[in-house]
């Protein structure tokens, strides 16, 4: 059971690339308060140049800057370079997400976000990194399968064998990705905690149950058939299906 | 005159048909005229000779034989014999036609003048005079009469039912033409008027084709150019409220920021509602202004999923929802829209009648949402203003409850995308009622 890394480590380094000098120092403060360390770049030429003298754990990339733009900048990153990414912009569209994703963003949040949020997307992607032991692939996995379900992990969308979208709120969808990701491996309680701590203020405990049940009934349907996450009493839970990893 | 003849068809055939009878009338008198008194004239100069010649030839015998050979003369038209008395009497010359008619055989045939000749209308079997035989009387030359009876030749009275009858066809067939002919002439008028409905209901310009006569050309011309216009200024508008909304967005964002960094502070929380409602509203506007524009393709939902993940949030930021439905309902449609249509009502409920219960029922056609809250209802007479934009119930009410008033019109703009209806109804044991239905294809 990998539980090393449930706190991001000191030495996690994230570059954050915004022309909001205001934004930059904000979102720099709230990541060291949250164990990161940061730097801060105001445009690509920025990026690039510290980019050079540093080696980066995580992006965090807003998409409209002045020049070179979010979705070149993560275009160029990806020709080298394996790093995280996470995008920012202020447009929500369904498109604009899908854009970044294609490129090869890890993840996508609009403004304006939730702090809470913002950290809990960098945990979960640093914690994926961790759990494969080295920086993913250059193509990381856009979508898994499972039983004849498919979670997209590019649209943040899971869908039925029956091709029908199941709505997921964010932190079913977390869950869900991490036990996909773990599959025939327990999952610690712990480690679920710290996907939904960053979200939910109080209760945490009951939170991970609740999170749980309510991510059962949305795959479980057919109560007759064999259940998809199996309780370890005592340490935590384990996804059962085989999992095919999409590139 | 609005309600008989309110269309361009009918004015036009009843225009055509007052002009053209008028018309017909006018030349088929002038024609019967020119006819009648054409007819006349040849048929009193026949007369006129033809009694030339009976008189000569009558005359050239001896007496004795003269009523043999006026016998022989007869035929059906014509009647003659030679008496010693006059048929015709000039003291029955009361009719001036039949003077008229004596003058006008005499400079016909100036022979007869020599003779005395009188003219005149027999006496009706019942009294009066017979106006269909005149009676002519030639004085011979040695003390004797020849007495010709004629049919007298009727003017074309009898042919009037035959005019009068394709004058009818004739104005039924100029009905028939008009109509088929007004329908095509119309037909551009027509086509503009449904292009000119389906631009006012969709976003995107309908361009009219420029055909039809020279005036419907260049109203379907200024058509087109106006619905250019007009969508230009929309979205001029439109980008310049995106622009701003969005604009909005990191300085929001920097709100939160620093709301986050104020810790556990008692108003951090406040400050944290706040940015919420704010977010929401920049949402909703954003949200109508983009109207009807899809950007989202259409796709199977599972629609139960979709409102248990609206009842969570809900009760997971302390709201009482509940919801009833089938295990698994797959609905095709846009997924985002779809979930902020269903949140918006479900919102509503909670917001103004404390608690949401939901049923989702699934039809042969259809799929049916009913949501229910415990709120005081809506009034009858203001149950459908609650979707016009902007609307607030209670407008003393301050904005504590949160909302810009788009919410019910985000909805309703949704779910009528989908070819659905949804309406509120007050329920006989209070509260309110939420009626989404969405058709289902089968």
């Amino acid at each position: 059971m990998d539980s090393t890394g449930q706190t991001p480590s000191r030495e996690s380094h994230v570059l954050v690339v915004d022309d909001d000098p205001q934004l930059r120092l904000l979102v720099s403060r709230l990541l060291r308060a949250s164990g990161y360390r940061v730097t801060g770049a105001a445009n690509g030429d920025e990026m690039h140049a510290a980019m050079a003298s540093n080696a980066f754990d995580l992006v965090v990339l807003d998409v409209m800057l002045p020049g070179a733009s979010g979705f070149d900048l993560c275009r160029e990153l990806r020709r080298g370079s394996a790093v995280p990414v996470i995008m920012l912009t202020a447009r929500g569209s369904e498109a604009d997400r899908v854009e970044g994703l294609d490129l090869g963003a890890d993840d996508y949040l609009a403004k304006p976000f939730s702090p809470r949020e913002l950290v809990a997307r960098i945990n979960a992607v640093m914690r994926r990194v961790r759990a494969d032991g080295a920086p993913n692939a250059l193509t990381p996995a856009r979508a898994f399968r499972f039983s004849g379900w498919t979670l997209d992990v590019a649209r943040r969308e899971l869908t039925d064998p029956q091709g029908s979208i199941v709505d997921l709120s964010t932190g079913e969808f977390d869950m869900l990705r991490a036990f996909v990701e773990a599959a025939g491996k327990v999952l610690g309680r712990d480690l679920l905690l710290d996907l939904a701590k960053n979200r939910v203020a109080t209760g945490y405990d009951r939170v991970i149950d609740v999170q749980i049940s309510r991510l059962r009934k949305k795959i479980e349907r057919d109560e007759a058939s064999e259940p998809m996450i199996r309780t370890i009493r005592g340490t935590g839970y384990m996804f059962m299906p085989t999992v095919e990893r999409i590139s | 005159m609005k309600s008989r003849f309110d269309t361009i068809q009918l004015r036009t055939v009843a225009v055509l048909l007052f002009g053209l009878g008028l018309f017909h009338l006018a030349s088929l008198w002038t024609y019967q005229v020119g006819l009648r008194s054409e007819l006349d004239l040849n048929n009193e100069s026949r007369l006129a000779e033809r009694l030339v010649s009976i008189k000569r030839a009558v005359l050239a015998l001896p007496a004795t034989e003269r009523e043999a050979i006026a016998h022989s003369l007869s035929d059906g038209a014509v009647e003659v014999h030679w008496s010693s008395v006059s048929l015709a009497s000039s003291s029955r010359q009361a009719d001036p036609s039949i003077g008229a008619l004596r003058d006008r055989l005499l400079s016909l045939e100036p022979e007869l003048a020599g003779q005395q000749l009188i003219v005149s209308a027999p006496p009706a079997t019942g009294g009066g005079i017979d106006p269909h035989r005149i009676d002519v009387s030639i004085h011979g030359a040695d003390e004797g009469w020849l007495n010709i009876s004629v049919t007298r030749l009727a003017g074309p009275h009898g042919t009037m039912h035959g005019v009068i009858w394709s004058t009818t066809l004739m104005g039924l067939g100029v009905v028939l033409i008009a109509i088929l002919m007004v329908r095509w002439l119309t037909r551009p008028l027509r086509v503009l008027g449904v292009a000119a409905k389906r631009s006012y209901s969709g976003a995107e310009p309908v361009e009219v084709a420029l055909d039809g006569p020279r005036e419907i050309r260049e109203l379907a011309l200024a058509f087109n150019d106006m619905q250019r216009r007009i969508k230009r200024l929309v979205d001029d508008r439109t980008q310049t409220l995106a622009a701003v909304s969005h604009d909005l967005k990191t300085p929001l964002t920097r709100l939160r920021l620093r709301a986050a960094e104020l810790g556990p502070h008692s108003s951090a929380d406040d400050i944290e509602a706040d940015l919420d409602e704010m977010e929401a509203m920049l949402d909703a506007s954003l949200m109508f202004l983009k109207g009807e524009q899809v950007d989202e393709p259409s796709r199977t939902i599972d629609l139960p999923a979709l409102l248990q993940t609206i009842r969570d949030d809900l009760i997971d930021a302390g709201h009482d929802v509940s919801l009833s439905a089938p295990a698994c309902l797959p609905f095709n449609g846009r997924h985002l829209p779809l979930k902020r249509a269903f949140t918006n009502l479900i919102w509503n409920a909670v917001r103004y009648g404390s608690r949401a219960r939901m049923a989702l029922i699934a039809e042969d056609v259809a799929v049916i949402l009913t949501i229910d809250d415990d709120g005081p209802g809506i009034a009858a007479n203001e149950i459908e203003s609650v979707f016009a934009p902007f609307k607030r119930l209670d407008t003393s009410r301050n904005r504590e409850t949160g909302g810009v008033g788009l919410g019910l019109t985000i909805a309703r703009t949704v779910i009528r995308g989908h070819g659905g209806e949804v309406s509120l109804e007050n329920r006989a044991g209070g509260g309110l009622r939420a009626i989404v239905r969405l058709p289902r294809p089968l």
